[in-house]
């Protein structure tokens, strides 16, 4: 196995605001290696969001971080954002949500990817012209040349998520954080935008972190999950033994309400709605909407268990069912 | 964590959550209490009659007779202004009102309906606010006469047409929300949806309004008074007290900036509520 | 052309309709009392219905409508009643009093305003912030006629630096006679190389500049603050900051700008709240523009004097307004 690419430990933010400090991740843990592309899955609020942008430093001057981190086995300062950007710029890549809101309506393409790709590599702005054209050309953007000359207004959201995705690519990242990068385009326009993502990881060696609440998409273009719930990752396996095998009664549960092409069975939807930040139940976070909740999970942190299929936290595992611990 | 989660329900929802630790919101409410209560106790606060004329006292600097001094006419100045507080409190009540009760309807129904009526609504409205501020209201006092009434007819005015477009925009989105369509299509009437349905959604921006209205509304009536057509002797308006006093103020420019700092002070106060208002009532706004 | 500019030109000539509209209305109300100062206190029946005729009030309301708005098209806004001049020639002669002051205002407003608001988004809720907030607030409540008499209290009548109110010094005006180019008067004097006057235009300038300015800067200071606040917030500005662009580059290249776009519409509902705000101005100083005509007017019922007044202010604001859209248009790629 190779060693990871990015590794994270105990990762901790909190947003102080006028009266406190709401804790939103309480010790994350994952890792990521060069080519894999790794899903991170969790309702909004699940501190899904903020993980990224604590990884890449990009978390407001409000934010109370903590934890260890490793990227290329050189050691990170996470709690500085400001420090952490600079190991990280160029070597690691975002793209974000809303390709159209991603860039100012004010400014073409073009400049906007000069300014990007010369401030990160301090090349001229003649070459980084270069690069930012051979980038289009990867992503198969049909008239490169015409696009870096149009505004943001202009184009599809397909088109403005290719752009995007070149900008990632530009500077030849090691890592690219996609966070929900289909979820605003059209069906079509996103199974080209997830092939794009797989293949250029694929050929290039580049690690992903994926964000999504979707797991039809996780199915199609992951290699592992990790699933993250009220701060906490409660799961992590690879794709295959996560969706046949969950363990966790929040996997479980959560590929329960995915819908099923061509089953007459109804999907079960998870009753209640994930926990605010502010106000987590005490005990396993998840046990006010789970079934099989014991005493032990409304009172104790479920601790995390190590098998050879992934990890999970949780007290009474679905693998417990069949009278068995994976 | 043992802090309540604070959960966005409705509108009021955390409001008062988000003004606590506002201290400027505070004072202002501390302040305007204060002017409040002068405006309503004036009678017993005042130390002399506020129109009594006395020539062997003119022009009196601030003493203990005379709190803050006397008026070209020997009249106190202390008690002029405090009786001044009821006529700035009442003209910026009541043009603020009047503004915020004709102005809605129009936006609602603009909104509301749509098409052509919205058209032309709107376009009306749009003409009232192509004049510059103050301009409108200084040349309907040409035409309706010059006085206190007259001044805040003038000023209602112009300040409607803000509150009709500002209603307008919040009626429009919510006409076209699910709950209204599906209203209209149980044959409510359209009377009956607007006031039940759509204003009650709709009114929050104006109330906004109001209150960041409130200030100026004072201070565009000072500054019709103090140009001589606004209120008119002997009314006891600070703008008007400002004007009167403008032949000597070089040497008696106390006459003049006592209730110059009364107007400033009420609109201050009033200005830090508007603030806190906004920030209670809209969470998005981060104007602050 | 673009649509979007024939769009805003055609509102623009429904909305001047409209404000003519407004002005006939105003001036239909007055009359009673201009007869009444044409002609004395006991009129004859004769005489009222001579000068009704001369003013064109015998005729239905529609037709006099069509007149008045031909009439003021072509320019006739009439005689005034007190000065027995064509209006228009009595506006002439004062507009560019009061465009000096108001642009000599617009311009420290925006150059102070801006600049502050922007620095109070980026450093918030630093001291610097609360301080600008601070004055913010003091200038929004404080009324302009006070802070004009506070100026002169201290400038003229304390210090006796500043010139108490008027647009010259008498004397000098005589001395130095400048030709009228501009119609702005420190303008003209140094084109003609006049030190001595353009000095004493200078001075008569500063303090109604201030009085004009204040309550607009605290406004502009205020929404720029809010404004730029807002464009640090968007997403674009977290993609700049992930690909390293150094936070010079994204505050000023990016945000300022995205800032800026709007708020050209402030400034020039800020041009028109100071073409409104002139009218007190120009009556504490004594400044011989339209405003202080205007007042004057007003107490005289010279009501073809107020009307040609408010009109010119009015339509002052109106293109304005117009030159903000093109301006718009010209920064904002989307209205291509």
């Amino acid at each position: 196995m190779t060693a990871p690419l990015l590794e994270i430990n105990d990762l901790r933010v909190g947003f102080r605001n006028r009266r406190a400090v709401v804790q939103v991740l309480h010790g994350v843990s994952l890792d990521i290696r060069p080519g894999e592309i790794v899903g991170l899955v969790g309702e909004s609020g699940s501190g899904k969001s903020t993980t990224p942008l604590a990884m890449l430093g990009l978390l407001p001057a409000n934010a109370v971080i903590g934890g260890q981190a490793r990227f290329e086995n050189r050691t990170l300062d996470i709690a500085n954002p400001a420090a952490t950007r600079k190991i990280l710029g160029g070597r690691a890549s975002l793209i974000f949500q809303q390709p159209l809101k991603a860039f100012s309506p004010y400014a073409t393409f073009g400049r906007q990817l000069v300014d990007a790709i010369s401030a990160q590599t301090g090349m001229s702005r003649t070459d980084a012209g270069k690069v930012a054209l051979a980038a289009l050309e990867d992503v198969q953007m049909p008239d490169p040349e015409g696009a870096m000359a149009r505004y943001p207004h202009q184009v599809s959201g397909g088109q403005a998520q290719r752009v995007m995705i070149a900008l990632a690519l530009s500077c030849n990242p090691k890592l690219l954080v996609a966070d929900e990068p289909t979820t605003a385009l059209d069906v079509t326009v996103q199974a080209q935008v997830l092939h794009l993502i797989r293949e250029l990881a694929k050929s290039r060696g580049i690690g992903v972190l994926f964000i999504t609440h979707d797991l039809g998409v996780v199915a199609e273009l992951c290699d592992r999950v990790v699933v993250l719930y009220a701060g906490r990752v409660c799961e992590t396996a690879p794709v295959a033994g996560l969706f046949h095998h969950p363990q966790h009664r929040y996997t479980r549960a959560l590929l329960g309400s995915m819908p099923h092409l061509g089953s007459a069975q109804a999907f079960e939807t998870i009753p209640g709605s994930a926990p605010s930040p502010a106000a987590l139940p005490s005990g396993c976070a998840f046990h006010p909407r789970c079934a099989a909740a014991t005493e032990r999970c409304r009172t104790e942190l479920p601790q995390m268990v190590t098998t050879e299929a992934g990890r999970f936290a949780c007290w009474n595992p679905v693998g417990s069912d069949k009278g068995r611990v994976v | 964590m043992s802090e309540a989660a604070v959960l966005p329900k409705g509108r009021f929802a955390g409001a008062f959550e988000r003004v606590r630790g506002n201290a400027a919101f505070f004072v202002g409410v501390v302040v305007f209490g204060l002017i409040i209560l002068v405006a309503v106790f004036a009678p017993l606060i005042a130390t002399h009659d506020p129109l009594k004329i006395d020539f062997t006292a003119k022009l009196a600097a601030p003493s203990t007779a005379h709190l803050f001094g006397t008026d070209e006419l020997g009249r106190d100045i202390f008690s002029r202004v405090v009786y001044g507080a009821r006529t700035s409190l009442t003209i910026g009540l009541i043009v603020t009102v009047l503004s915020a009760l004709i102005g809605t309807p129009f936006g609602l129904v603009a909104g509301y309906f749509g098409g052509r009526i919205e058209w032309a609504i709107m376009r009306m409205m749009d003409v009232f606010i192509a004049f510059p501020p103050l301009l409108l209201p200084i040349a309907i006092t040409a035409a309706v006469g010059q006085g206190l009434y007259e001044a805040m007819l003038a000023l209602t005015v112009s300040f409607f047409p803000w509150y009709a477009r500002i209603v307008h925009g919040e009626a429009k989105r919510i006409s076209g929300q699910l709950f209204v369509k599906s209203a209209r299509a149980q044959g409510f009437s359209n009377l009956r949806i607007m006031f039940r349905h759509v204003l009650p959604n709709a009114w929050i921006p104006a109330i906004i309004q109001a209150s960041m209205d409130f200030g100026y509304t004072i201070l565009a009536a000072a500054s019709l008074s103090f140009i001589g057509i606004g209120a008119k002797e002997p009314d006891l308006e600070w703008g008007l007290m400002v004007a009167l006093s403008r032949s000597k103020f070089l040497d008696y420019w106390w006459v003049a900036l006592v209730p110059g700092l009364a107007i400033f002070l009420t609109v201050f106060a009033v200005n830090l509520i508007g603030d806190g208002v906004n920030d209670m009532l809209d969470p998005k706004g981060d104007s602050k | 052309m673009s649509r979007y500019i024939l769009q805003r030109l055609g509102m623009l000539l429904l909305i001047l309709l409209g404000v003519l509209v407004i002005t006939f209305v105003i001036s239909r109300v007055l009359p009673g009392s201009a007869v009444e100062m044409m002609l004395g206190a006991r009129p004859t029946e004769e005489q009222i219905a001579a000068v009704r005729e001369q003013l064109g009030l015998d005729r239905s309301m529609p037709e006099q409508l069509l007149l008045y708005i031909g009439d003021t098209l072509r320019g006739e806004f009439g005689t005034s009643l007190l000065t027995k001049r064509p209006v228009l020639v009595e506006i002439a002669e004062r507009f560019p009093a009061t465009l000096e002051l108001v642009f000599f205002s617009l311009i420290l407003v925006v150059c102070a305003g801006i600049p502050m608001g922007v620095s109070a988004a980026l450093h918030k809720n630093s001291t610097s912030d609360y301080a600008a907030r601070s004055v913010s607030a003091l200038g929004a409540a404080m009324p302009t006629f006070i802070v004009a008499m506070i100026l002169q209290l201290v400038f003229s009548g304390w210090l006796g630096v500043l010139p108490l109110q008027g647009r010259i010094d008498g004397l000098i005006q005589l001395d130095y006679e400048f030709p009228t180019v501009t119609g702005f008067y420190t303008v003209d004097s140094l084109l003609a190389g006049q030190w001595a006057a353009f000095k004493s235009c200078l001075l008569h300038l500063i303090m109604p500049v201030l009085a004009l300015s204040l309550s607009a800067l605290a406004i502009i200071m205020r929404i720029t603050r809010g404004m730029m606040i807002e464009a640090l917030g968007e997403e674009f500005i977290m993609t700049l900051r992930a690909y390293g662009l150094s936070p010079r580059k994204v505050n000023y290249g990016y945000a300022l700008k995205a800032a800026l776009i709007p708020l050209l519409t402030v400034i020039g509902m800020t041009f028109g709240y100071m073409l409104g705000l002139s009218v007190v101005v120009e009556y504490v100083f004594d400044w011989p523009g339209i405003g202080g005509f205007m007042v004057g007017a007003i107490v005289r019922s010279d009501y073809p004097a107020v009307m040609g007044v408010t009109l010119v202010l009015a339509s002052s604001y109106l293109i304005a307004n117009l030159i903000v859209d093109l301006l718009h248009f010209a920064a904002d790629p989307r209205l291509r």
